[in-house]
């Protein structure tokens, strides 16, 4: 029920967004596909290819899959007279953030199942980008309770992502951005700690925000 | 103006979050700088520690794109707290209105950017005088590079956080920050990789314009060249500060008189410098731009059609009397003096990055003349054989620009007699075209800095002199005497100290190899291509330290040749 | 003295503010108006925070233009008014006394005068949200400006804030207050003078004692149960209730059979408003 209620606010709230909403779904369904079919023209199904879905599906959609979470809780930490929507409930943005990254993660499925059907080993891949985005999701989430500001919460997930896309630390457990083919191993001893590292640190963060009762 | 300095100072201070972020820049910076410097150390008693001063160098420079994307969205919080705290609109409706508090946001910001700035120059300048190479020359370039990787892109990134500030709904600011950042990222360019070699679009007239950050940031440090300062990377940065400030011209709405005229000043400086910024230049960039790296000639010599390969007569040149010009290009005139043959028809070989603009004769007549890629057909049957080449241009691989020259011997920079091909694609790599004859050379060069050449120096950067090829070298650059032999060096390179050369010349090359010529040491632009071996000197991409065996060698295949 | 000639404001097809014009002398002077009249965007022209389509503002005798002299007369509360949190009290009025060209010792005199001289160390977010209004008030005040631009002054003050702020505001003396807001009791108990907008267009300028003569003879105390016996159409302005009995405050331009009962202020504008 407390559930069924928070989906109808989230879709309410996403609604309201309009054009802005659907950068994420340009990103997903208009530039990855040209930039993949462009390489599949070229080098045909080889491994070409799927380093280029790899690659540019690992820069894009972590970052982006953190985007329509934000600015559906924007009204939620930015807006004026916003004690009014934490009356009935201490955490409505978590709820609103999260619902928003499943919609998101759900509208990525189909480029996930295509993806999947063009390789076998696409499957492993898609599972380490879903954890990737639960740890930029956690991630962002924190940040933004820490930081009460969208902008700052942007600035450390780019930086992050940037940093770990052209820094020199590869292979390192706190560095997400891989290309290395996916494989068990892999995502068991690097992918999921960093996944839990993620929702570990939300965790505290929301406790610490119960624990001062700073819900604004 | 003090007190209000002041209060702002304690606005962006206190507020926890931006200084969180800023002060995580900051301590990440630190640590990043001392776990390098201590790296160098390490490496510090080793003779040869060249790989100690890249990682300092170019560590340094890839922080200024950290320093970038932070300065980028603290600034739009920064800016957008009036309209945060709902106390814009009551302090529009004082004297100074919202424009002295505006004021002092961006010199406060422009401090915060200048403590990063100066702090990475004195690091810089450090590791610098520590190792010997701390000359005034290229603490000069540390200085300049750093206000311009640091100073300059991260105010512009200012001015961007500045104009999404002022957007009415903050979700368009978000918009215009993510996607500055992922334009002015080496995202692009990857992007411009994808479509240039898959779908063999360029993109990349478009795609550096967003190519703010040093070139070359993951590529070998160029010992000769130093960190780049062109005045190409300041053109681009000044077009999107004027870009911004127009459009934030645009938004305003109290428009006055002074307003439209700000405006105007504005677009005009804008377009200007992008104007400025597409205008050719030579450029040291080593990434996949088909127009302006390395990679050009690659691409282009793999497209060309060479299985009709002309010929003409044969014909020596006897004489070049050459004016040079280098700026951002170069800008010759060239005479050119050689013997007649009797069809009066004539090949010169000229690097295709070489536009000509005029073909005289001795009697000072334009001629005609065709140009084929590297090929240049004149038909001056009915005058002597004397002609004045006026030309310009660059080539991606051998720069000339006001940071540095390297145009070696063997590289058609100036028109070579005959049909000549001057690039191999099966090794990727440039082919020495010197002839087998000498010319006399009388060379004046304009050029800001100190010109190194394989001929004596008549006159400061005027040189004269008999040899089957000219080089000219400018940059990071000093020469030193061994016993006959004149050495030309980066001295930026931890390989090229003054007694380590000293030891190779004396104890390890063959003295006969190298007795009267002068070596000059050139970056390794030519990948596979080490030597060049001139009647008079010889061009050395790399290590010195095989240079008598390849000189045997190429002796021998010489031998050979001549023997067929 | 502000002289405003048909002054028209439009925000794309909307007229904010249609042709108005009037002249403010010396005093305190009410603007009063439903949601949307156009009340804070006049203010907002006179504070020269829009550009108007036509029209003409003057300030002093002589009719003058010179915008900058008049900004820097100017106090201004805008409707949404909000402060720096991280500043202390005394350090947001001191930014404001630097907006302003003041020195500091205007700060301590108009702090005194809102009653927050002993918070001038604290922070701004640590301020209930009158105390925060008082501020705004405070700043507006500061350095005796010749003009006084207050966009609802009381939102957020408890009734003895709205005391104190009334009696600040009526002992301001030589200085031309501009009071706008839609709680006719303010303007009842400080305003000499009264203008009645809507829908951009002015419907009233006179003094408050006009105003109520307004609706003389309009105002009806009926008791519930003679509801039936009114006549005509009439507005039920409040139910008052009184030794167990509902009586009803109405307003009818039509003659009752009820005895009329002194109208307020309030009768006035709202017979002003419905063209009664």
């Amino acid at each position: 029920m407390l559930f069924k209620k928070h989906v109808k606010q989230t879709l309410i709230i996403a609604n309201s967004q309009k054009l802005p909403a659907c950068i994420p779904l340009v990103i997903y369904y208009i530039l990855l596909p040209i930039l993949n079919y462009m390489e599949y023209q070229k080098y045909g199904m080889g491994y070409e290819l799927y380093n280029n879905i790899v690659t540019f599906a690992q820069i894009f959609i972590p970052l982006f899959s953190t985007w329509n979470g934000m600015i559906n809780i924007k009204d939620y930490i930015e807006g004026d007279g916003r004690e009014v929507l934490y009356i009935n409930n201490k955490n409505p943005d978590l709820w609103v953030f999260l619902i928003s990254a499943a919609i998101n993660v759900i509208c990525l499925l189909p480029l996930f199942a295509v993806y999947s059907i063009l390789f076998k080993n696409m499957m492993l891949e898609c599972i380490r980008l879903i954890l990737f985005i639960i740890f930029f999701c956690s991630v962002a989430m924190s940040a933004v309770v820490l930081t009460n500001s969208l902008a700052l919460t942007f600035s450390i997930l780019f930086l992050y992502t940037i940093f770990s896309i052209f820094g020199n630390h590869i292979n390192s457990l706190f560095l997400y951005y891989n290309t290395d083919i996916a494989n068990v191993r892999i995502i068991l001893y690097n992918n999921i700690p960093l996944m839990l590292i993620g929702v570990l640190f939300l965790c505290m963060v929301m406790a610490i925000r119960k624990s001062k009762r700073k819900y604004m | 103006m003090s007190g209000i300095l002041k209060l702002e100072a304690k606005n962006l201070i206190r507020n926890r979050a931006a200084l969180i972020v800023l002060g995580g820049l900051f301590t990440f910076f630190l640590c990043d700088w001392i776990y390098y410097f201590i790296q160098v150390f390490d490496y510090a008693n080793q003779l040869f520690a060249f790989d100690s001063y890249t990682v300092v160098f170019s560590q340094s420079q890839k922080c200024s794109l950290y320093l970038f994307f932070g300065v980028l969205f603290v600034s739009y919080e920064y800016f957008y707290l009036p309209q945060k705290c709902n106390i814009r609109e009551t302090l529009k409706a004082t004297c100074h209105g919202i424009r002295k508090p505006m004021l002092t946001k961006v010199f406060i910001t422009c401090a915060y950017i200048l403590v990063f700035t100066f702090i990475c120059i004195i690091f810089n300048c450090l590791v610098a005088l520590y190792f010997g190479i701390g000359t005034a020359q290229f603490i000069l370039n540390i200085v300049f590079s750093c206000f311009i990787n640091y100073f300059s892109c991260s105010v512009m990134a200012m001015f961007i956080g500045i104009f999404a500030s002022t957007l009415h709904k903050k979700i368009y600011g978000y918009v215009v920050l993510l996607l500055s950042a992922i334009l002015f990222s080496g995202i692009v360019q990857k992007i411009a990789d994808v479509f240039l070699f898959s779908a063999e679009i360029n993109i990349y007239p478009i795609a550096k314009l967003f190519d703010i950050f040093p070139p070359n940031l993951n590529t070998i440090f160029n010992f000769s060249f130093g960190l780049s300062v062109l005045p190409y990377r300041v053109f681009l940065i000044a077009f999107w500060i004027s870009f911004f400030i127009v459009l934030m011209k645009v938004k305003e709405r109290n428009k006055n008189g002074k307003t439209i005229f700000s405006s105007v000043v504005s677009i005009v400086v804008c377009f200007s410098m992008l104007f400025a910024f597409y205008m050719p230049s030579s450029k040291v960039i080593r990434n996949n731009d088909p127009g302006e790296s390395n990679f050009h000639d690659y691409r282009y010599y793999s497209f060309l059609n060479t299985e009709n390969e002309d010929t003409c007569e044969e014909f020596n040149i006897l004489t070049y009397d050459m004016n040079l010009k280098i700026v951002n290009e170069l800008i010759a005139d060239v005479k050119v003096k050689f013997t007649k043959n009797e069809s009066g028809k004539y090949i010169f070989t000229l690097y295709h990055g070489y536009k000509i603009s005029h073909i005289y004769n001795c009697y000072g007549e334009e001629i005609k003349y065709k140009r084929s890629d590297d090929h240049i057909y004149v038909d001056i049957s009915d005058s002597p054989p004397e002609l004045l080449f006026t030309y310009k241009g660059y080539s991606p691989q051998y720069y000339s620009n006001i940071q540095g020259i390297c145009l070696p011997a063997g590289f058609a920079f100036y028109p070579i007699a005959g049909y000549v091909d001057l690039y191999n694609v099966d090794e990727q790599c440039f082919i020495s075209c010197l002839p087998n004859t000498s010319a006399d050379y009388h060379v004046k060069v304009s050029y800001i800095g100190d010109v190194f050449s394989n001929f004596g120096e008549t006159t400061k950067n005027s040189f004269a002199g008999e040899s089957n090829g000219l080089s000219l070298i400018s940059g990071f650059y000093k020469s030193v005497s061994v016993n006959d032999t004149i050495v030309v060096y980066p001295y930026l390179c931890g390989d090229y100290k003054e007694e380590s050369i000293r030891v190779i010349l004396n104890e390890v090359i063959d003295q006969d190899a190298i007795k009267n010529k002068t070596i000059i040491v050139t970056p390794n632009v030519n990948q596979n291509s080490h030597y060049i071996f001139a009647d008079d000197h010889i061009v050395a991409h790399g290590s010195l330290g095989i240079i008598d065996d390849e000189i045997k060698n190429d002796e021998g295949a010489i031998a050979n040749d001549n023997n067929r | 003295m502000i002289i405003i000639d048909s002054l028209t404001k439009s925000f794309k097809k909307t007229k904010a503010v249609d042709n108005f014009s009037c002249v403010f002398d010396t005093g305190i002077y009410g603007i009063l108006g439903p949601n949307g009249a156009g009340k804070t965007t006049l203010i907002r022209c006179i504070a020269n925070l829009y550009n108007f389509d036509s029209g003409k503002i003057s300030f002093g005798e002589t009719g003058n233009k010179n915008k900058k002299n008049s900004c820097c007369n100017i106090g201004y509360l805008p409707q949404k008014f909000g402060m720096f949190p991280h500043l202390t009290v005394y350090e947001m009025m001191k930014y404001f006394a630097i907006e302003k060209n003041l020195s500091e010792k205007e700060i301590e005199p108009v702090l005194d005068i809102v009653g927050l001289s002993n918070k001038s160390k604290q922070k701004i977010s640590s301020l209930s949200g009158g105390m925060v209004r008082r501020l705004g008030i405070a700043q507006a005040i500061m350095g005796t400006p010749d003009v006084i631009l207050l966009d609802e002054p009381t939102v957020g003050l408890d009734p003895e804030e709205r005391i104190k702020f009334k009696n600040i505001i009526s002992e301001l003396k030589g200085a031309t207050v501009i009071l706008s807001t839609h709680i006719v009791t303010d303007v009842d108990d400080i305003c000499s003078h009264v203008f009645v907008m809507n829908d951009g267009s002015l419907l009233f300028n006179g003094s408050s004692e006009d105003l109520k003569k307004m609706a003389d003879k309009k105002v009806y105390m009926v008791s519930e149960n003679e509801k039936e016996q009114i006549t005509g159409t009439y507005i039920v302005q409040s139910r008052i209730e009184n030794n167990h009995r509902i009586f009803l405050k109405i307003l009818s331009s039509e003659k009752q059979t009820f005895e009329a009962v002194p109208p307020t202020l309030e009768d006035g504008y709202i017979c002003c408003l419905k063209n009664m």
